[in-house]
């Protein structure tokens, strides 16, 4: 974990992190003036479009930089590096998806605090940051387990779209599939958010379901991680 | 270490059929051979990365460096330091910083940044900081110019000495076979064979068979 964060420093990986989160927050303001043609912006209309940018958007931004966090050690083949140090696959992939969420949710956090700050606003704080933290940990979870397994960079990146796109598409046919774009716009979640924030009823929301689904993801992630321990070993050796 | 009944397919390609060797210890064992007869893949298989068949004796502590075994290319060699040190035994660390001569690498600068004599170096001292039983060089001095190889020379003839271990050096460069004294291997016709003579292992190479 120590190393793993040295190295995101090291790589500046960190300041991708942090800046493709201030870069969402700036296209969610970009898009409420020119899109939406809003002189001036409240603040929980503002956090809504930035949590669209996180839904719409996310799996196009967030995705390269987690991909590339895992991939280098393929390129480079550091995989005996690990192994060396007695790192196995599972410790491996567990402390790199630690410091990518680590430095993303600072990112996000850090945003919406200044947000917060700059309209003097804290009424909806922890549950906004609740529900972009679950969007980016959902992303970062898929995009992660991709860029484990898959040791072409490129594919990993397009595979993490083509799964994100075939769950809206199969959404459409049966409300099953929502489990697979969960976070997305189209969906009543996304909706929700935004009664929430117009009119702070908590009914609407759902953090708890959010992160109940997000940990099976997780479990589900750890078993695809546990059985590919070969594979990770063949990708960076 | 001892191959025994050893083959190794991989693919449709058999690469080695029904081998029964000997490497020994604290010295240097040269294996050579044309491209294609399966040098790294017999590197790879002792670590359990390639099936085969037979019996591996004595595989159970080796270190493989070659051009698969990197070191994270934006670490500085401090950085390095630190995790070794933190993980193995720091007077060990210490000592292989004194036999690769660390100190004229400069600690501040990321690998990916050092002359090809330098992350060599940083390969050694990070695979052999677990005090390894048995040490597989693959093609290990192959991007090195002359200098850079007569360090590494050195330091593998003194490491040799001091530690006591069993290394075996898959190579094409002759130099290696020149300036490391030590046991001759020759791959062919799947089969790998100990040649007793210095001379006859380079005719062998240069000459084919």
């Amino acid at each position: 974990m120590k190393l793993e964060l040295k190295r995101s420093i090291n790589n500046k990986t960190y300041i991708f992190a942090l800046a493709s989160c201030v870069l969402s927050f700036i296209l969610g303001y970009i898009l409420l003036i020119s899109i939406d043609k809003l002189e001036t912006v409240p603040l929980n209309d503002f956090w809504f479009s930035v949590y669209t940018v996180y839904t719409q958007f996310g799996f196009l931004i967030f995705p390269v930089i987690v991909a590339f966090v895992y991939n280098i050690d393929y390129r480079e083949k550091n995989i005996l590096f690990y192994k060396t140090l007695g790192v196995n696959a599972i410790n491996y992939y567990l402390s790199k998806l630690v410091v990518i969420i680590l430095w993303f949710s600072v990112g996000t956090l850090g945003s919406l605090f200044i947000t917060s700050i700059l309209y003097q606003d804290f009424s909806n704080f922890l549950i906004t940051f609740l529900h972009f933290e679950s969007v980016l940990i959902y992303i970062i979870l898929i995009s992660s387990i991709f860029a484990f397994i898959l040791k072409n960079l490129l594919v990993a990146f397009i595979s993490n779209l083509f799964l994100w796109i075939l769950g809206i598409v199969l959404a459409t046919t049966n409300k099953v599939f929502e489990y697979l774009c969960y976070f997305d716009a189209s969906l009543i979640r996304h909706e929700n958010f935004e009664k929430f924030l117009k009119t702070g009823d908590l009914s609407y929301i759902s953090v708890f379901n959010d992160w109940i689904y997000i940990l099976a993801v997780f479990v589900i992630i750890l078993f695809a991680v546990t059985i590919s321990k070969k594979r990770w070993e063949k990708n960076g050796i | 270490m001892k191959l025994i009944n050893y083959s190794l397919k991989v693919g449709n390609n058999l690469l080695f059929d029904n081998v029964n060797i000997s490497f020994e210890k604290e010295r240097i064992n040269h294996i050579l051979g044309s491209n294609g007869v399966g040098k790294s893949c017999f590197a790879k298989s002792t670590i359990g990365l390639l099936k085969y068949a037979g019996k591996i004796e004595g595989d159970s502590d080796i270190s493989l460096i070659g051009s698969y075994s990197g070191v994270p290319q934006d670490f500085k060699l401090l950085d390095i330091r630190k995790i070794l040190e933190l993980h193995f035994n720091s007077n060990h660390i210490k000592s292989l910083c004194q036999l690769l001569n660390t100190s004229s690498i400069p600690n501040n600068i990321p690998i990916r940044k050092m002359s090809d004599g330098q992350k060599q170096k940083i390969k050694l001292l990070v695979f052999l900081a677990s005090k390894p039983e048995t040490i597989i060089l693959d093609e290990f001095t192959s991007a090195l110019d002359k200098n850079s190889s007569l360090e590494i020379y050195k330091f593998l003839n003194d490491y040799i000495k001091v530690k006591g271990t069993l290394i075996i050096n898959i190579t094409h460069n002759l130099s290696d076979v020149e300036n490391m004294p030590g046991s001759y291997f020759y791959i062919s016709n799947k089969k790998i064979t100990k040649i007793l003579d210095k001379d006859k292992i380079f005719d062998l190479y240069i000459k084919g068979e």
